[in-house]
């Protein structure tokens, strides 16, 4: 070989080395894939919730059954293949989940129409009251399956009254694994990061990303305790996330506007020029005028409460999700904390609570809500409390991902950067429009404001031409009358 | 709910400012175009009716000379004129110097008052008038007015270029404007009361209401509806809500004058216009119960408006006031924004606007020491009117709750000072 052959075959062995790193790199793009199996075939709140668990680690494609090919799994790693009800299984998917070479986990019972659960026993339904170490608050009714002992390995027991069943089992001998059930609403799903871990091999990363929403911002929220609450937040460098609620209503139907509160108006505007995200948080279905109300008074949100076309962000309030997650285009931060609602021990133990069951979540997001009527002594109490738990926590700061609020009226451009695109449409009749749904009132007081300076200036008017024009005297004056 | 009374009390008090403003624009139209018809009416001034002036007279020793004085001098064939000044049981020398200007001049006579009309008010006594008397027309002038000289002939003249017309008011002017600072503001009051209320009323609904003074009415239409009404305080106003029902109108027709003296101290202020006040609470309560069987709408419209003014928009302003002043202690939620101060400036604006056309019109009265006046009134003057017509409204429920008679108060004269 002579010495430039030798060089050449070197570089086209690196150029290999190389090509394969890139294909790996874009194999790793493929990941996991979920194919799933439901009644309407649509994926249900179980199979989101797996899916933005996994998204938060590995790239993630997700096919309906019906839509599974044998090319569709070749370029997978991983494949969970997930049904909520009793069906065949088209052959052409079955033949290929079969064919998969990589790290298979089966969820449902039409996991036993696969060969590799060939040997499997129905068992009749039964009444699960505990998972693993998770209790139940109410029973569920399960169809139980029975893996052969000697070629599965039992990971995770079910259990009713009397009896204990597998739940997660391991295949000694195949690629698959299996699991019951997803129950994504009972405490179940606290250790799924743990049991996909041990079945599919991903890796969940250990630090948690947080967030602290304050909660309650509305023409009535009192701006000390809000300033103080602000204060203590950046004084630990915490990003500032705010959910305003521009038009407020009460219980007996009255609204609050919060351009009726300009201090506080004004001090929402300093924090979002400081950084602080704003996000929107409508009373009921007033989504579009609260957005509106907002970007009049040059508040820009982008992200809000509850998911929404037109928002690419929004928190997810109330949640069991643990990651924040991409669904239908918008980008989901999960408040999956509970809120505090009052500063008392047992509200104070409910969080506590909370944040126990996510340290086990590996890598979960902890979103916490914190209504600012609370004051800042016990938000200082509560990161006192979540340092204490000692997990690696990383605070994210809504305000440096690219985010896009577009409406009719306004588009809100977010860039990584922090720096707010704003473009605002509104016609003097829109405006009005709000300000006389508003106000109706004052609106009348401004129209007689109008009507009565046109008197107004026709009566100076009219004097004027009175005191020029009145050039022959009508009445007799008293000066003359003698 | 500081909120709620807040904008009730702006409506009460802006429904009566926007109407006056229209008003005032109709009184300003008003003067530009009364005069128009005057050569046209002139031709059909030959065939002149009989009047009768009446002048209702008690204890008017004062001001009865200078008032006979301008009657002597009344352009009107004399032969169709009587001058009747009634000496309603007065105490000093009326009677005498009256009996001393009907031995001048024929065609003023004196009628004493008897039994049982003697001495009982204005409407008692010109109900003795009427019944003895037989002209056509009846004027009815105060005895402290002095009329120009043309003003009968023009009273006379728009009766007879409108026969749908039961009587014709005119327009009277203040004698003492000068006398005092209560006579200038009365002074700008009248001016504007006249040019607003009865120029702007009559422009846009032809009503117009009977003054006390300055007004010719067919005796047809006197007889018609019984003479004056005895137990009103207010018998003009009273009178020209029948005058309506009966399906005639009441003309404003500026151009016949009259000048009269008004109260210099506000002792006389108050007793005179709380008489006012209350006799127009008194129409309005009696007549409310007839809103609905009242034959003409644009009475029922003024009677609501004198409703409005004298219960409902007073009640505004205080209402107003009053949250204005527990604001200013404590904190009642109110959130209104600056439009209120705006509009309070307005109506301040609004005020000026109005008052400065009406003095205009009457030329020489748009000067600068009015114009201090007009403002200074605003603060103190339209504000006493608050409490006058709370006191008056206290008076008038006390008279319907116990039955009471009322006292007819007779306005004390003034003595004419010497230049």
């Amino acid at each position: 070989m002579s010495y430039k052959k030798f060089w050449l075959f070197t570089l086209v062995l690196l150029g290999s080395v190389i090509y394969a790193g890139n294909t790996y790199a874009s194999a790793k793009e493929k990941d996991t894939a979920i194919v799933y199996m439901t009644s309407d075939g649509r994926v249900n709140e179980d199979i989101v919730a797996l899916q933005e668990m996994l998204e938060s680690v590995v790239s993630v494609d997700i096919f309906p059954v019906e839509l599974l090919t044998d090319n569709n799994l070749k370029q997978y790693r991983r494949l969970v293949f997930i049904s909520t009800y009793k069906e065949k299984v088209p052959l052409k998917a079955k033949r290929a989940m079969e064919h998969f070479k990589g790290q298979a986990l089966a969820i449902g019972e039409n996991a036993t129409q696969l060969k590799p659960f060939g040997k499997w026993r129905d068992r009749e339904n039964i009444k699960l009251r505990k998972i693993g170490n998770y209790s139940l608050t109410e029973p569920i009714r399960w169809h139980a399956m029975i893996p052969p002992k000697e070629q599965w390995k039992v990971l995770v027991h079910a259990s009713t009254l009397t009896q204990k069943v597998p739940f997660v089992s391991r295949s000694l001998h195949s690629n698959w694994s299996y699991m019951g059930d997803l129950m994504s609403s009972t405490d179940f799903v606290y250790s799924w990061p743990h049991l996909f871990s041990q079945v599919l091999g991903i890796q969940f990363q250990n630090t948690h990303p947080a967030y602290i929403v304050l909660t309650n911002i509305n023409m009535k929220t009192n701006l000390t305790k809000l300033k103080e609450t602000i204060n203590e937040l950046s004084s630990r460098h915490i990003p500032l996330h705010l959910a305003i609620t521009p038009i407020y209503k009460e219980k007996d139907g009255s609204s609050y506007y919060i351009q009726d509160n300009k201090k506080l108006v004004k001090y929402l505007r300093s924090l979002q020029q400081r950084g602080a995200s704003l996000i929107l948080s409508p009373s009921g279905n007033e989504v579009d005028n609260s957005l509106e109300y907002m970007v009049l008074n040059k508040l820009y949100p982008t992200i809000i409460s509850n998911p929404i076309k037109g928002f690419t962000a929004a928190l997810h309030e109330h949640s069991h999700h643990f990651y924040m997650a991409k669904q239908d285009g918008h980008i989901i931060y999960p408040i999956n904390v509970n809120q505090i609602q009052e500063s008392t021990e047992t509200s104070i133990n409910q969080f506590q609570v909370s944040l126990a069951r996510l340290r086990n979540v590996p890598g979960s997001a902890i979103g916490m809500p914190y209504p600012v009527y609370l004051g800042a002594p016990l938000m200082e109490k509560i990161i006192s409390t979540l340092e204490d738990t000692q997990m690696p926590i990383e605070w994210i700061d809504f305000r440096k991902s690219q985010l896009q609020v577009k409406t009719k009226k306004v588009d809100i451009k977010q860039e990584k950067s922090g720096a707010l695109h704003v473009k605002k449409s509104f016609t003097i009749k829109d405006r009005l429009q709000m300000y006389f749904q508003e106000r109706p009132f004052e609106v009348i007081l401004w129209a007689i404001l109008v009507v009565v300076t046109v008197f107004v200036g026709i009566f100076f008017i009219n004097t004027l031409r009175l005191r020029i024009t009145l050039r022959k005297r009508l009445f007799e004056e008293r000066n003359e009358h003698g | 709910m500081a909120d709620l009374l807040f904008y009730i009390a702006l409506f009460l008090i802006w429904v009566m400012l926007l109407y006056h403003m229209f008003l005032m624009e109709g009184g300003y139209l008003h003067f530009r175009s009364f005069e128009k018809p005057i050569p046209e009416w002139s031709r059909n001034m030959e065939e002149l009716p009989t009047v009768s002036v009446f002048i209702p007279a008690h204890n008017e020793e004062l001001v009865i000379e200078q008032t006979l004085r301008a009657m002597s001098r009344l352009y009107y064939p004399k032969d169709k004129l009587e001058v009747i000044v009634i000496n309603d049981n007065s105490s000093d020398d009326t009677g005498l110097i009256a009996s001393r200007f009907a031995e001048k001049y024929p065609f003023i006579r004196v009628l004493e008052t008897v039994e049982p009309n003697k001495g009982k008010g204005k409407s008692s006594a010109l109900n003795s008038a009427l019944a003895d008397s037989s002209s056509e027309i009846v004027i009815v002038y105060d005895a402290d007015n002095t009329p120009e000289r043309m003003a009968v002939w023009y009273l006379v003249m728009g009766l007879q270029n409108d026969p749908k017309a039961a009587a014709t008011v005119g327009k009277f002017r203040v004698i003492n404007a000068e006398e005092t600072w209560l006579t200038r503001f009365i002074n700008i009051e009248t001016i504007c009361f006249q040019w607003m209320a009865q120029g702007g009323r009559w422009k846009w609904f032809r009503v117009a209401t009977i003054p006390g003074t300055n007004f010719a009415i067919r005796r047809s239409i006197l007889e018609r509806l019984g003479g004056w009404d005895v137990k009103a305080l207010a018998e003009d106003t009273e009178l020209t809500i029948r005058v309506y029902n009966l399906g005639y109108h009441i003309r404003f027709f500026p151009k016949a004058i009259t000048w009269e003296q008004e109260p210099e101290t506000l002792s006389v202020w108050w007793k005179q216009r709380t008489r006012w006040a209350r006799g127009n609470q008194y129409v309005v309560l009696k007549f409310l119960r007839q809103f609905l069987t009242l034959k003409r709408k644009s009475i029922i419209f003024d009677l609501f408006y004198f409703f409005f003014t004298y219960f409902l928009f007073f009640f505004g302003v205080i209402l107003s006031n009053a949250l204005f002043i527990i604001n200013l202690f404590y904190d009642i939620g109110l959130s209104i924004g600056n439009i209120s101060l705006i509009l309070w400036g307005l109506a301040f604006l609004l005020f000026l606007g109005e008052v400065m056309v009406t003095l205009s019109i009457e030329k020489t009265e748009m000067n600068w020491k009015n114009f201090i006046y007009v403002i200074a009134m605003y603060f103190t003057y339209s504000q006493m009117w608050i409490v006058l017509v709370v006191r008056s409204l206290s008076l008038e429920i006390k008279r319907l709750i116990t039955g009471q008679e009322v006292k007819w108060y007779k306005t004390e004269r003034f003595a004419k000072k010497p230049k």
